[in-house]
């Protein structure tokens, strides 16, 4: 069985999705910047796509773990 | 700590504690809804009433209806936006990849991915392939043209994500894909158990001994996977086999750990519920046979909730020697849509996949015919033997095999032999039951 979190693994995972957010904000920026242009739109959707996978295998983990449950 | 780390793909979640698991699964269950609702018309009608806040444990997600294939058929057939209809839950402008059902029971159906739900799945089967071994190093071989089936397409896009060299063996025929593997040194395989076994008798055939072609893990996709077929594969090959289970609708949901030793649900990507067969409104215990009902929480292109796959499976509880947490499958024992009432007695075809892969390895390929003559059921195993065996095998080999099935099964079988190569090889799904009563007995 696995145990909750320990400590300092929340700190990186708290790192982790900070970064993540960090970027999404970032990948939003960029298709902004770049109007309508389809390398920027479609590389941005791409990205987001990972980003998407990041949040359900990191972020959530984070997110949980913080709450008051698991704390 | 960072070596520990590579054993998994991603330990965050594969060390998750039961309880964090089933909480992250909770709430993108939530989400799920609210979503769903918004932009499936399939779920607008369905969950009218229902709102994600109603959702605070399992048992108030069993309050919630079930679907299954027949619904998605519903929901497409004549409806728009074509081909996909009310279940598509993206703008048809986002779909990027058309995907079907092999059509075994009935009319196939439409499945389409967004890139995001595409990748999602890719995921998925990142976590299938590192579980099963697969790295950086490996050469994978993939024997097959894709189509329109999901499987390999899944598998290859993985692999090429876990950094494997990865190599498309479609349009070849068997002989040259035998010669290909040889050529490039490959190390891993990508298959269906059928095709696997075929590869490797036509190995021999060229002289070849597939222990010496140097595969060294194959990961087994499209048919289930007795411990008998399994086991058969490693003995061939000299090397390990992996099993999966997974559907085009849902993705694959679980899979094998090096352990090999039933199967870990790859939480938290799926809400999985196995549910007694009878009834389907109440959890089977750790051991127990039951129907697997599964949700998808990461897939807004094709929104599934609480999906039942007709898949029979035996719970396995949680915990595993490999330090993975997931809830597991103990077996998956066949298919619902399989499960038949022959002579009163309910019959799997899986039970006689065991038996003849196991014991009768003189047997390269069967058939298994149900038919009504007049009042009653027959069943009949047609069998293949090795062309050393000549035309014709013993009486004595027959009533061998027949014994053994009726201990197996509880039917008497009949047993027909028929010429070396006449049984149809397969490359993706066998077809090995045929029932060709008019009625059909389910179970």
């Amino acid at each position: 069985m696995g145990k909750p979190r320990e400590k300092e693994e929340r700190v990186n995972l708290d790192g982790m999705k900070t970064i993540i957010d960090q970027l999404e904000q970032l990948l939003i920026e960029l298709k902004g910047l770049g109007g309508e242009m389809p390398v920027i739109e479609k590389n941005v959707k791409a990205m987001m796509s990972f980003i998407h996978v990041l949040k359900f295998g990191v972020s959530d983990v984070a997110e949980v773990a913080k709450s008051e449950n698991f704390s | 700590m960072k070596e520990q780390n590579r054993k998994y793909w991603n330990p965050l979640l594969e060390k998750s504690a039961p309880e964090q698991l089933l909480a992250m699964e909770l709430k993108n269950f939530r989400k799920l809804i609210g979503y769903a609702k918004e932009h499936s018309v399939f779920y607008q009608k369905q969950l009218k009433d229902v709102f994600p806040e109603d959702i605070t444990s399992l048992e108030t997600v069993r309050r919630l209806p079930l679907i299954d294939k027949e619904d998605l058929r519903k929901a497409q057939e004549g409806k728009s936006p074509f081909p996909y209809g009310e279940m598509l839950g993206v703008e048809l402008k986002e779909v990027t990849d058309f995907r079907q059902t092999s059509g075994t029971t009935g009319k196939p159906v439409y499945v389409p991915e967004s890139y995001e739900s595409w990748q999602w799945r890719v995921e998925v089967w990142c976590h299938i392939l590192w579980m099963a071994g697969f790295r950086e190093t490996d050469r994978v071989f993939v024997p097959f043209g894709y189509n329109v089936y999901v499987a390999f397409w899944e598998g290859h896009y993985a692999a090429e994500k876990l950094g494997c060299e990865v190599v498309p063996g479609g349009a070849l025929d068997t002989r040259d894909r035998i010669s290909k593997i040889l050529e490039l040194k490959a190390t891993a395989l990508l298959s269906t158990p059928t095709y696997g076994l075929h590869l490797a008798e036509e190995a021999f055939k060229m002289g070849i001994d597939p222990r010496t072609i140097g595969i060294k893990r194959m990961l087994c996709a499209g048919e289930p996977l007795p411990l008998a077929t399994r086991e058969r594969l490693e003995q061939s090959w000299g090397a390990e086999v992996y099993d999966h289970i997974g559907g085009t609708e849902p993705c694959a949901w679980a899979a094998m750990c090096e352990e090999r030793n039933g199967l870990h649900i790859i939480e938290p990507f799926f809400l999985v519920e196995i549910l007694d067969m009878e009834t389907l409104t109440t959890e089977v215990g750790p051991g127990e046979l039951g129907v697997a009902v599964v949700t998808p929480l990461g897939r807004r292109s094709f929104p599934l909730i609480r999906f039942n796959t007709k898949d029979v499976v035996r719970q396995g509880g949680n915990g595993c020697p490999c330090g993975r947490t997931s809830k597991k499958i103990a077996e998956v024992a066949g298919r619902a849509d399989d499960l038949r009432k022959i002579r009163g007695v309910l019959f799997t075809p899986v039970a006689v996949e065991e038996i003849v892969r196991r014991e009768f390895l003189e047997i390269v390929e069967y058939e298994i015919v149900v038919q009504r003559e007049g009042l009653m059921d027959e069943i009949t195993l047609r069998v293949e033997p090795q062309e050393e065996m000549g035309v014709e095998p013993s009486k004595v080999f027959n009533r061998r095999i027949s014994e053994r099935l009726k201990t197996k099964t509880n039917l008497r079988f009949r047993i027909e032999s028929v010429l070396p190569g006449s049984l149809p090889r397969y490359t993706l799904k066998s077809k090995r039951f045929k029932d060709l009563r008019e009625d059909k007995a389910d179970g």
